[in-house]
């Protein structure tokens, strides 16, 4: 499949993929405003609209995580741990302000406590953006007067109320950026790109400004339709997890063998673009249904609005079998996977539950191993060792 | 998997036989008479005689099913019910059977698998019918496998985060809970409440009555004063008049039924019993050294475990989360709006005790007014690490203690009680010995 060349629009998605704060230090230094969000229920566009430089903050999950570790409970998703270890080394100091989202509220009242402790002076001026993620009208009210409150704060971080003209503007910029990514999503399907390159290619889009983003991506499209590589022919995958998928081990993992992941539940990987932003409405309620309506994250409720847009992906005949990733960090996604193993099964589905750690070396061999005997069954049409077992 | 495991009769009756001989309180005597014959009330009108019931997160306005006459079951509760029995190791591995791994918490989901867990009869209280109504917190997503087995509508409450922490919330909670809370994070609970209270309206056949309502929260906040009044007295008294396992069986027995007037009468009782025993120097043990205060979820798998360390040690456990939380976390006065109060009274519930600086600042406050010379801290729920961290700094020694609070696959009682000794040696002895001197 696709391979990176230097100096190529892919080279440049790579680079800020792999160099996530690049752009942002870039934008602090010619003295313009930058503003963090953690999480993807975010609204990206308000902080464009407030003139201001968004950037996704990730977890380096590989950084050690000594003072984390004297505060940070185990039970935790690791995620939590090297946030909070990069709050307290003062790696957000440059930003001028940082918006953490509802899935990481734990993250938040650790920072709020640390800070207020005098042990992480470096931190930022930070706030939470509490989006409850169910969808019921009980809870609309609450989610529109936090929207209410996000956009009165970046109001004052660009010392004037962000215009509607200026939320339009910035819808726009971020629509364009989804229908390439939209792009990415036909040409994986088509067995075009490979699930590793997938996932820097849409994942570079949280670290770069969007008009520039959405023209690097556009040339990347048209660099992989005039090339003639084509997928391995190992089983193609829909991947559902119970972490989110900000970095690439399990990718590679998965793909080392010769099976492709076609797409991914998940923010980082083929949720991203979702469905585009409303122009006709009021654009703030049109950016309010989308990161409340639009959004694949695990507070999703009812169960049927979290797993519709799985379960139509699995019904495509381009995917093979559906892997669940459920490392041992989960506390919620392990009680819907015998329902929704089962549910696979009646589908005439095959799944492949994994309850590795794609971050330790033995978890990773564990996974290519499993993967192996289910890319064999499938060949020789047999039950697969799990399969076997149920 | 390993294969699954019951507790048998006999351990099970050895279990009680020392239960029994350890109880020192009459007033647990009186509970236990009350949970049967509320028991015995609750098989004849849900179990046999049909009437729907509900099963609901701790967390949740019981109140509101109170008003409305619905019979209900708190999740976590019955399971703290199946892991005294000594079953909670069978029941985790049935839900490892079922495929729901181990890390997932079994705290409330033990209710889980006794519902799913058809075919064996050896059940607290003979296993729980289907029920009509489930209402747990969204995070519980056990509920919706509850949900999906029995057909029950699910109500999901949301928490809204708590973006203004204020370390010193007790402080505030009683009468300044609007400041407190933030009226937008009320407005929410607010909202969902009333699904709530459709969804159980439908099934009680009846509209809720406010008046009655209010009557409810008033009652509890008068249970909530009689614990106010007993944690001054275990606190202030020169030792400890009751043991710790008893005054949490006893706490979390009313509790289970605040708003009733058999519950104001227990917890009226509950603190004239530990008066007269504080005013006619009747001490737990009269021997007491050490004072320990036990943080987090109750050991409800082993609470007579807490008097293990009395004679050789004279060391007490003088104080947990669940009496301290009923006066400081529950108690809401000037209710015009019994709804809102209710709201506020759950909106930071348990939440309080987890969260950085708040369940620090508490444990801390907490730890001064009883005295306390060391801490047991129970491992498996977030937050847990602050608090401990918090405690030592402020000097007060702590034991991180890993075993799960329900699940009876964690324990090893040479293990707990080796480590709890070495703690008592190594750590409490020379600590309290550093502060007299």
């Amino acid at each position: 499949m696709h391979t990176l060349k230097p100096g190529t629009a892919f080279g440049k998605l790579v680079f800020h993929y792999e160099n996530r704060l690049s752009e942002a230090r870039k934008a602090h230094a010619a003295g313009r405003r930058v503003v963090g969000r953690i999480g993807h229920t975010v609204p990206a566009e308000l902080i464009v609209a407030a003139g201001c430089t968004p950037v996704l903050i990730a977890a380096d999950l590989e950084r050690a995580t000594p003072v984390a570790d004297i505060y940070v409970d185990p039970e935790l998703p690791p995620e939590t741990r090297t946030l909070f270890e990069a709050g307290v080394a003062g790696d957000f100091e440059f930003l001028d302000y940082l918006i953490l989202s509802r899935p990481y509220d734990k993250l938040y009242y650790f920072l709020k406590e640390i800070y207020r402790l005098g042990r992480a002076p470096k931190m930022p001026p930070f706030m939470i953006f509490d989006l409850m993620q169910s969808q019921r009208e009980a809870v609309r009210a609450y989610n529109w007067g936090r929207l209410q409150a996000l956009v009165e704060r970046l109001g004052r971080l660009a010392s004037a109320p962000l215009e509607a003209d200026a939320i339009r503007f910035a819808i726009n910029l971020s629509n364009r950026a989804r229908a390439m990514q939209r792009q990415v999503a036909d040409l994986r399907q088509n067995g075009r790109i490979s699930g590793v390159d997938a996932m820097q290619a849409l994942g570079a889009g949280y670290f770069m400004h969007p008009a520039e983003y959405a023209e690097t991506l556009g040339a990347y499209i048209a660099d992989v339709k005039a090339s003639s590589a084509r997928r391995p022919s190992g089983p193609r995958i829909l991947l559902a997890t119970a972490e989110p998928l900000q970095q690439l081990m399990l990718h590679q993992t998965l793909e080392a063998d010769g099976a492709t992941v076609v797409a991914e539940d998940d923010n980082w990987g083929a949720r991203a673009p979702g469905e585009d932003i409303s122009d006709e409405s009021d654009p703030l309620v049109a950016i309010f249904d989308k990161y409340w309506r639009d959004v694949p994250t695990s507070g999703v409720y009812p169960q049927a609005a979290r797993e519709h847009w799985l379960l139509e992906q699995a019904a495509r005949a381009e995917v093979d079998v559906v892997v669940f990733y459920v490392p041992p960090s989960d506390r919620l996604m392990g009680w819907d996977i015998p329902r929704l193993t089962e549910t696979m099964r009646q589908k005439g589905k095959p799944v492949l539950t994994l309850f590795h750690d794609a971050m330790t070396e033995k978890g990773r061999n564990n996974i290519r191993q499993e993967l192996a005997a289910l890319a064999s069954s499938l060949s020789q049409n047999t039950p697969s060792t799990q399969e076997a077992r149920r | 998997m390993s294969a699954p495991t019951k507790s048998s009769d006999a351990a099970r009756d050895e279990a009680r036989r020392k239960h029994e001989s350890l109880t020192q309180l009459d007033v647990s005597r009186t509970l236990r008479a009350y949970q049967r014959e509320w028991f015995a009330g609750l098989r004849e009108n849900v179990f046999e005689g049909g009437k729907p019931y509900a099963v609901v997160g701790a967390l949740v306005p019981h109140e509101i099913l109170e008003a409305l006459d619905v019979p209900f079951i708190t999740d976590v509760w019955y399971s703290g019910l199946v892991a005294a029995r000594r079953q909670s190791g069978y029941y985790s591995n049935y839900l490892d059977k079922c495929g729901y791994h181990r890390n997932l918490s079994r705290y409330a989901a033990l209710t889980l698998a006794v519902m799913l867990d058809e075919e064996n009869p050896d059940k607290p209280w003979g296993g729980l019918p289907k029920p009509s109504l489930l209402c747990t917190s969204i995070n519980e997503r056990s509920t919706e496998v509850m949900s999906a087995f029995s057909g029950a509508p699910f109500i999901p409450i949301e928490q809204p985060v708590l973006d203004k922490p204020t370390p010193e919330w007790w402080r505030m909670s009683r009468w300044q809970w609007e400041d407190l809370d933030g009226d937008y994070r009320i407005d929410a609970l607010v909202a969902q409440y009333q699904d709530f209270i459709a969804a159980a309206e439908k099934i009680a056949g009846k509209r809720l009555d406010l008046d009655r309502l209010r009557e409810i929260m008033d009652r509890v906040n008068a249970q909530e004063e009689f614990f106010d009044e007993i944690r001054t007295i275990i606190a202030t008294s020169p030792k400890l008049p009751a043991r710790l396992g008893e005054v949490m069986g006893q706490v979390m027995g009313i509790q289970w039924h605040r708003g009733t007037q058999w519950a104001y009468d227990q917890a009226r009782a509950f603190r004239d019993e530990i008066r007269h025993r504080a005013d006619n120097q009747m001490w737990a043990c009269p021997n007491e050294q050490y004072r320990l205060m036990y943080v987090g979820q109750g050991l409800w798998q082993n609470l007579d475990f807490f008097t293990e360390f009395e004679e050789k040690y004279g060391a007490v456990f003088v104080r947990s989360n669940y009496l301290s939380i009923a006066s400081d976390g529950y108690i809401r006065y000037g209710a015009r709006d019994p709804i809102r109060a209710l709201a506020s009274r759950y909106v930071t519930m348990s939440e309080q005790m987890h969260i950085p600086g708040l369940g620090s600042a508490w444990a801390i406050d907490e730890a001064r007014t009883h005295r306390v010379d060391g801490g047991l801290s129970i491992a498996g729920w977030w937050g847990v690490k602050t608090v401990n961290q918090a405690l030592e700094e402020a000097g007060i020694p702590v034991l991180d203690f890993p075993v799960d609070a329900v699940d009876g696959n964690t324990w090893d009682d040479a293990k707990m009680r080796a480590l709890v000794s070495r703690f008592i040696e190594d750590r409490v002895a020379p600590s309290k010995a550093r502060k007299a001197f």
